[in-house]
C-alpha cells in the first residue's frame, strides 16, 4: 500500500523548476556537445574496432552480445524501487538513469547534445513520430524481443509508429479526463465534458495548461477528432474555451493533484496519473473522496514508449532492457506500482484486481474506442497554438 | 635558508603580479579576462544563437529551420502585425486598443485588435509598472525609516531583516504565498471574520495574487537603493528649509525627496525589469487572466515547439527592458 501511495504523476512537471532545469540541461548539453560527441566517437572507435564491432551491425542491432553498460533517459518515478538493480543483476549490465519531466525537455536535450548521449529513451506517442521523422531513433530488431508477443493486439498497432519497421515499444498508457473530490462537490454524476462547462462549478474548476489537451477536450465535447486540422473546427473549439474561461479558476497542469487533495478545486481536467496520486493521498478506511472519470465523448489516450536512439552505443543491452520490461511478471510489477494501464496482455494475470477492474484505468471497450492519441499534425500545430494564445490572452 | 629564498621568490612573484596588473594593457587583459570569458560564453554566445533563431522558421516537427530561404523578419511580423493587415493598421490598432483599455468610456476605436502577443506584452508592462508603484509606495517609507528615523545601532539589523527572505528559496516563498491565499488557510480563515469576506473564499489564481507575489519578491530591490540614498542625505538641509519657512511637507518634497531620487530611479528599474519579465509568479499564483509574456515565451520553447517565435518574443521583451534602462539613464539616475 505504501508503495502505491507514493505513486506520483510523472507528467506533473513543476514548470518552474522544469524550466530552470531545461534551460540548464540544454545549455550544458549545448556547451559540452562537441566534446561529448568527440569523446564518444573516440571511444566507439577504440572499442568497436577491438571488440564486437557493433557499429557495423547497428541497423539490425540486438543480435550480438549484450554490452556491460546501458544509459537510460526516462521520466521521473516511473518504475518501482529495485527495478533497475533487478535488471542489472540478471543481465550483468551497469545501468545509469537520467530523468526528464517533459517530452520537449528530452527532445531538446537530444537535439542539443546528440542522440549518442543515451541508449534508451521513453518518448510519448506523438514524440515517437517526431523523433522518427528527425532520424533520432532506430528501427528495433523484433527477433531480439521475444516478449513483444505479450503486448495486447491494440497496442501492437500504433498510429504514431505506422511504418514497416517498429521504432517504439509501448511501456505504460493512460488517459486524461475529469477528476473531482466528493468532499467539495458532493456525489455528482460526471459522464460528459459538459461538466467542465457547468456554471454550478463556476470558479472552482481548472483545465490543463496544455494546448493539445485542453483544445482536445473541447474538440471532443463538440464531437470532432482531437487531431483535426479543419480551421473551422479549431475555431469552434476556441470559442467554446473562451466561453468557459470565466468559469475557470486557472489553467494548470502541475498543481491539480494538490488542489484535489486540499479541496481547493473540483472538478478539474486531469491526467489519470495525477488523479490517482490524489486518490491514494486521500485514501482512508477503504475509500477515497477523489474520483476520476473518462467522459463518454472520449478524450486523450497516451502511451509512453521505449525507443533506441540512432547513435546508441549499447544497442544490445537496450534491446535486453526492453525485452525485460515486456516480461509478464515484470510488466505487472510496474503497473502495480504506477497504477497506469499496461499494454502487456500477458501481464494482466499478475496485475492487481483493483487495477484491472477499475474503469478509470481500464475503461470499457466503448469508451476505449472514443479515445484518441494526440498525433503530430505538422504545421497545423501553429493553428492550435495561435488559438490557445488568443484564449489565454483574451 | 630555504625559507629566506622562498620568501624572496614569493615576494618577486607578488611584485610581478602587481606589475602585470598595473600595466595599462596586460592589466586590462588579466583583470577583465575572467568576467569577459564568463559573459561571453554563458551570456553573449547563447544570446547570439537565440537572436539568430528569432529570424528562422518553425519546421513541421518543431525544429528550427535556418536555411537562407527561411530567414526573415516573419516572427517579428507575426508578433506585432495581425494577419492580413499592414504595419499602419497594426500600429493604429495597438494605439487604439491602449486608449480603449486606459480610458473607460471609449470603446472600439479600431475594428482590428492588436495581436494577442502585443496585448500580452502591454499587460506585462502594466504588471511591471503596477508592481513598481506599489513597491515604491510601500518601500519608500520603510527605507526612510531605516535610513533616517531608526536609531543608528538598529540600522544594520533592519537591513538584514529586509534581506532575510533571500535566505529562503524563491520557490519556497511562492508556495508559501499559495498556502496563505488558498481557501481555508490561516490567513483566509482569519479574514473571514470581516463582514465582507465570505467563508471559504480564496485569493489564489487571481491578478491580485500575482501582484502580491511580484511586490513581495522584488520589494527589497526598491528598499535597498532608496535606503542608501536617504542615508547619505544631509538632514540639516531639512532644518534649514524649515527655518526659511517651509512646512514639513514642503521641506520633504522640495529638499529631501529630490536627493533620494537616484535611489528611487534605480529601485524602480530593478523592480520593473524582473516584474515585467516574470514567469514563475504568474505561473504559480495566476489564474486564467494572469498570463504574462514570460509564460508565452516559455510555452513557445516548450509545448508549442516554436523556438523562433519564442526567441522573437524574448528579444522584444529585452527591447522593452533596454528602453526602461535608457529612460533611467536619461532621467539622470546614477548608480551608486
Amino acid at each position: 500500500m505504501s508503495q502505491q501511495k507514493s505513486t506520483s504523476d510523472r507528467r506533473t512537471f513543476l514548470r518552474t523548476t522544469g524550466a530552470v532545469s531545461t534551460a540548464g540541461l540544454v545549455g550544458l548539453a549545448g556547451c559540452s556537445g562537441n566534446s561529448g560527441s568527440d569523446g564518444s566517437d573516440g571511444e566507439s572507435g577504440d572499442d568497436g574496432g577491438g571488440e564486437s564491432g557493433d557499429d557495423g551491425g547497428g541497423e539490425s542491432g540486438g543480435n550480438g552480445e549484450i554490452e556491460d553498460e546501458l544509459r537510460v533517459f526516462q521520466w521521473g518515478d516511473y518504475w518501482p524501487d529495485g527495478f533497475i538493480s533487478g535488471f542489472e543483476e540478471e543481465y550483468d549490465v551497469s545501468v545509469s538513469v537520467s530523468l526528464y519531466s517533459s517530452n520537449e525537455e528530452m527532445f531538446n536535450a537530444l537535439n542539443a547534445g546528440g542522440t549518442g548521449q543515451y541508449d534508451l529513451i521513453f518518448p510519448s506517442d506523438y514524440m515517437v513520430n517526431v523523433l522518427n521523422e528527425q532520424g533520432m531513433i532506430q528501427p528495433l530488431n523484433l527477433d531480439a524481443l521475444p516478449n513483444f508477443e505479450n503486448l495486447s493486439e491494440k497496442f501492437r498497432e500504433a498510429p504514431y509508429d505506422p511504418g514497416e519497421d517498429r521504432f517504439s515499444v509501448p511501456y505504460q498508457w493512460g488517459t486524461s479526463g475529469i477528476a473531482y473530490n466528493e468532499e467539495m462537490v458532493g456525489d455528482i454524476e460526471v459522464n460528459s465534458w459538459e461538466t467542465m462547462w457547468n456554471e454550478e462549478f463556476s470558479g472552482q474548476m481548472s483545465m490543463l495548461d496544455d494546448v493539445r489537451e485542453t483544445m482536445g477536450a473541447a474538440l471532443k465535447y463538440l464531437g470532432y477528432s482531437l487531431n483535426t486540422t479543419e480551421e473551422s473546427e479549431i475555431e469552434e473549439a476556441k470559442e467554446l474555451l473562451m466561453e468557459q474561461k470565466d468559469l475557470l479558476s486557472t489553467y494548470d497542469s502541475s498543481d491539480f493533484p494538490t488542489n484535489l487533495i486540499n479541496e481547493q478545486l473540483s472538478p478539474v481536467h486531469a491526467w489519470s496519473g495525477g488523479a490517482f496520486q490524489a486518490y491514494w493521498e486521500t485514501f482512508e478506511d477503504g475509500s477515497s473522496p477523489v474520483n476520476y472519470v473518462i467522459p463518454e465523448e472520449g478524450g486523450v489516450v497516451w502511451v509512453d514508449t521505449a525507443a533506441i536512439t540512432t547513435e546508441a552505443e549499447n544497442v544490445n543491452a537496450a534491446h535486453a532492457f526492453i525485452n525485460h520490461f515486456l516480461d509478464a511478471e515484470v510488466g505487472a510489477e510496474i503497473t502495480n506500482y504506477t497504477y497506469y494501464g499496461s499494454p502487456n496482455e500477458a501481464a494482466e494475470e499478475y496485475i492487481l484486481d483493483e487495477i484491472l477492474n477499475n474503469e478509470s484505468i481500464y475503461p470499457d471497450d466503448e469508451t476505449m474506442s472514443n479515445l484518441e492519441y494526440i498525433q503530430n499534425i505538422g504545421q497545423a500545430t501553429t493553428m492550435y497554438s495561435n488559438a490557445w494564445q488568443e484564449i489565454k490572452s483574451a | 635558508m630555504g625559507r629566506d629564498s622562498n620568501d624572496r621568490a614569493s615576494g618577486l612573484d607578488a611584485q610581478l603580479v602587481r606589475r602585470i596588473r598595473r600595466n595599462q594593457w596586460t592589466g586590462a587583459i588579466v583583470n577583465l579576462a575572467p568576467s569577459a570569458f564568463w559573459l561571453g560564453v554563458f551570456f553573449l554566445a547563447p544570446l547570439a544563437v537565440m537572436f539568430f533563431f528569432s529570424f528562422g522558421e518553425r519546421g513541421a516537427f518543431g525544429e528550427v529551420l535556418l536555411a537562407v530561404e527561411n530567414l526573415g523578419l516573419q516572427q517579428y511580423r507575426r508578433f506585432f502585425i495581425p494577419e492580413d493587415t499592414s504595419i499602419l493598421v497594426a500600429l493604429w490598432a495597438t494605439v487604439a486598443w491602449l486608449i480603449e483599455t486606459a480610458v473607460p468610456g471609449i470603446e472600439t476605436l479600431s475594428a482590428t485588435q492588436p495581436t494577442p502577443y502585443v496585448r500580452l506584452l502591454f499587460k506585462s508592462i502594466g504588471y511591471g509598472v503596477l508592481a513598481t508603484v506599489v513597491s515604491f509606495a510601500v518601500g519608500y517609507p520603510m527605507a526612510y525609516y531605516i535610513g533616517h528615523i531608526a536609531p543608528e545601532r538598529y540600522q544594520n539589523l533592519l537591513i538584514v531583516l529586509v534581506i532575510l527572505p533571500f535566505w529562503a528559496s524563491f520557490l519556497v516563498r511562492i508556495y508559501a504565498i499559495q498556502l496563505l491565499l488558498s481557501a481555508n488557510s490561516v490567513l483566509m480563515s482569519a479574514l473571514a471574520v470581516l463582514p465582507f469576506v465570505e467563508q471559504g473564499a480564496s485569493l489564489m489564481y487571481s491578478q491580485f495574487a500575482v501582484l502580491l507575489g511580484l511586490v513581495y519578491i522584488w520589494i527589497p530591490f526598491m528598499i535597498l537603493p532608496v535606503y542608501s540614498s536617504i542615508e547619505e542625505i544631509d538632514f540639516t538641509l531639512q532644518e534649514a528649509a524649515m527655518d526659511l519657512g517651509a512646512d514639513r511637507f514642503e521641506a520633504f518634497y522640495h529638499v529631501i525627496f529630490p536627493q533620494s531620487k537616484p535611489g528611487v530611479m534605480a529601485g524602480s528599474v530593478l523592480v520593473f525589469i524582473p516584474s515585467a519579465g516574470a514567469y514563475v509568479i504568474p505561473e504559480l499564483l495566476g489564474g486564467t487572466d494572469s498570463q504574462m509574456i514570460g509564460n508565452f515565451i516559455a510555452s513557445q520553447f516548450g509545448s508549442a515547439g516554436n523556438w523562433p517565435l519564442g526567441a522573437a518574443g524574448a528579444f522584444v521583451l529585452m527591447g522593452v527592458m533596454l528602453l526602461s534602462i535608457a529612460a533611467y539613464q536619461r532621467g539622470g539616475g546614477e548608480l551608486g
